[in-house]
């Protein structure tokens, strides 16, 4: 009873996150990043295009990781990224969880011909490695940032429409569902008033999972240069930085600072995600 | 029947996307044949090539003479290299397969004995540890993990060669200098893609294993007297092999991609450099046949693990093969 009564309030809230010590970190940390990408254009000192320093300084005051090759400055570059590398993960986590809930629910309220059409769909399209065919497409079609996201998007609702579905099936044999079928619901009265908030952990958790494996290929997509090239990303300032690797210290200013920003958020997701799944699942707690 | 018909629709998607791809390029889809730094060439020259890859033909029919080439194995022929796509991908693959077979074998064999050990272990403090450190692992990609092995134990420390994959003077003292080499420098690449693949191994073991660790089969192989590691192998992991099977072939398909950007980082001499320096050239034909080609190899793979699955579940066997 205690619980039920404070469990909506603040005290209560930070009392559960404190069981959940991962998922805490990596809800702040994400929360961090993502008021950088937000906030971004008013926090870079400099354009990243502009060329504003010597070319290859090292961090001086000025410019706190010096400068590249060019002469633009790096913590500008870095800031930028941060807006587009999160920002496609995003968009492409939002379109592909949608994808994957309307696939997902349209299997289980139809069921039928459908379902099953659906479901053989899935199976084969996991057996696809995504990178590979991601590079396919954008080594012929320009990679835009609206590019990217749809082909990251073509390749990542899958596995999340299979989940949804086999919840939504559980959802589907609760006798409220029988109760209000018997009433004369409606499929979409149903989806909005029962599957999506029975669904909804797993919407997040998905949407996570889909998100951070977005920023994963695209930080990969562009390390290999294949990124829209008027919107600076981690990636490409890794692919450039690979190349004054083995000069100096360079990598302590150039490579190591979106090395770590792609790390902690891709840290950050994977932590939230896993306390999300063992609360859920709570076998997997150790 | 349907996982047949899924392949196969798969198979045909791919293809299709192969065929219809450099149609979209701007110019014609000459420009995918020769490459874009061959663009200038006499309109005579231009109206012959057109002729002789059939492009004057209506789409159907190029369509099926594109597949016609496939199963004689033509892949088409790389411009920039000069020679027939399936020649130049030849040895590179080698490279590659070697690569991510090592890394595949021991990542698997790793990660089932890791997970084993985090599921039955599960009490002691250390495992939360290296359960955190398997997670972070996981989802990092695998150029990082790359790039931070190379500047530390290739660029630093110098332990490790830093490109390639054989040495660069033949040592005249034989096969065992030769091997050595090839050794030394597989070494930091596969650990990366170790490193990469294995804590998804341990963590899909542990987690599955977890399930079945209070089972009353268990509970009767202990009254039966059984030893705790053929309990730990015999009876519960096996449990835990049956989701780790049908990601086999899934977990290939995503260390055959992963290796792109890891033998980048290393300048591994295997398919995915080769790929780095097609895009690089826009060598479209060599981009093309070497996607198809590992895309193909996925595809196998897939449907190998399939097939592996039924043996090690006997539920699975009695239905129909197919």
């Amino acid at each position: 009873m205690q619980n039920l009564r404070d469990s909506g309030s603040l005290g209560a809230y930070f009392r559960r996150a404190r069981r959940y010590p991962g998922a805490f970190f990596g809800i702040v940390l994400l929360t961090a990043i993502l008021i950088l990408a937000l906030a971004g254009p008013g926090l870079y000192p400099y354009n990243p295009w502009d060329y504003v320093g010597k070319p290859l300084e090292p961090p001086s005051l000025a410019h706190p990781l010096g400068t590249n090759d060019v002469g633009q400055d790096l913590l500008s570059e870095l800031i930028y990224g941060t807006r587009t590398s999160v920002g496609i993960g995003l968009a492409v986590g939002l379109l592909g969880v949608l994808l994957s809930l309307s696939l997902s629910l349209t299997c289980v309220l139809r069921g039928g011909l459908w379902d099953f059409a659906v479901m053989r769909l899935v199976d084969s399209w996991l057996t696809i490695p995504p990178l590979l065919l991601v590079l396919l497409i954008v080594a012929f079609v320009p990679p835009r940032v609206p590019v990217l996201i749809l082909a990251l998007t073509l390749f990542s609702w899958a596995g999340s429409t299979r989940i949804l579905r086999s919840q939504g099936l559980e959802i589907k044999q609760e006798l409220y569902i029988e109760a209000a079928l018997a009433l004369g619901a409606s499929a979409p009265y149903l989806a909005r008033r029962h599957f999506l908030p029975g669904l909804y952990p797993l919407i997040i958790l998905n949407f996570l999972i889909q998100t951070r494996r977005a920023i994963l290929l695209e930080s990969s997509l562009a390390f290999l240069g294949l990124a829209d090239p008027r919107h600076k990303s981690w990636g490409m300032m890794m692919q450039y930085g690979m190349k004054f690797m083995a000069l100096g210290h360079y990598w302590l200013w150039w490579l190591l600072p979106p090395a770590l920003a792609l790390g902690l958020t891709l840290v950050s997701l994977a932590l939230i995600g896993f306390g999300l799944e063992s609360r859920f699942e709570p076998t997997l707690r150790s | 029947m349907s996982r047949v018909l899924g392949y196969l629709f798969v198979l045909i998607f791919i293809l299709s996307l192969n065929f219809a791809l450099p149609r979209f390029l701007p110019g014609d889809p000459l420009t995918a044949l020769v490459g874009e730094q061959d663009l200038i060439i006499s309109p005579e020259f231009r109206q012959e090539l057109k002729q002789r890859y059939g492009l004057d033909q209506p789409l159907a029919h190029q369509f099926g003479q594109y597949l016609v080439r496939l199963l004689s194995c033509d892949l088409g022929y790389s411009f920039y290299h000069q020679a027939p796509v399936s020649a130049v991908i030849g040895p590179p693959l080698r490279w590659t397969a070697l690569l991510c077979g090592a890394s595949f074998l021991v990542s698997t064999i790793l990660g089932i004995w890791l997970g084993v050990e985090l599921a039955v272990r599960r009490s002691r403090p250390w495992t939360a540890a290296v359960v955190g450190v398997c997670l972070v692992l996981a989802s990092l990609p695998g150029f990082l993990l790359g790039m931070a092995l190379l500047l530390g134990f290739s660029l630093k420390l110098g332990w490790f060669p830093f490109f390639g994959a054989l040495d660069l003077v033949p040592q005249v003292s034989g096969s065992a200098t030769w091997g050595s080499g090839i050794l030394r420098h597989l070494a930091l690449p596969a650990l990366t893609l170790v490193l990469a693949e294995l804590p998804g191994v341990a963590l899909l073991v542990r987690g599955s294993l977890l399930k079945v660790l209070q089972a009353p089969f268990v509970l009767a192989a202990r009254a039966l007297g059984l030893t705790e590691t053929r309990i730990k192998y015999r009876y519960q992991a096996r449990n835990a092999l049956l989701p780790l099977i049908t990601r086999l072939g899934l977990r290939f398909g995503l260390l055959w991609a992963g290796a792109v950007p890891v033998e980048v980082v290393f300048a591994y001499p295997g398919a995915g450099q080769l790929l780095f320096q097609a895009l690089l050239k826009r060598d479209y034909p060599l981009i093309q046949g070497l996607l198809l080609v590992g895309i193909l190899a996925v595809l196998a793979g897939n449907a190998l693990a399939e097939w592996g699955y039924r043996l090690a579940d006997p539920r699975v066997r009695s239905r129909t093969w197919y």
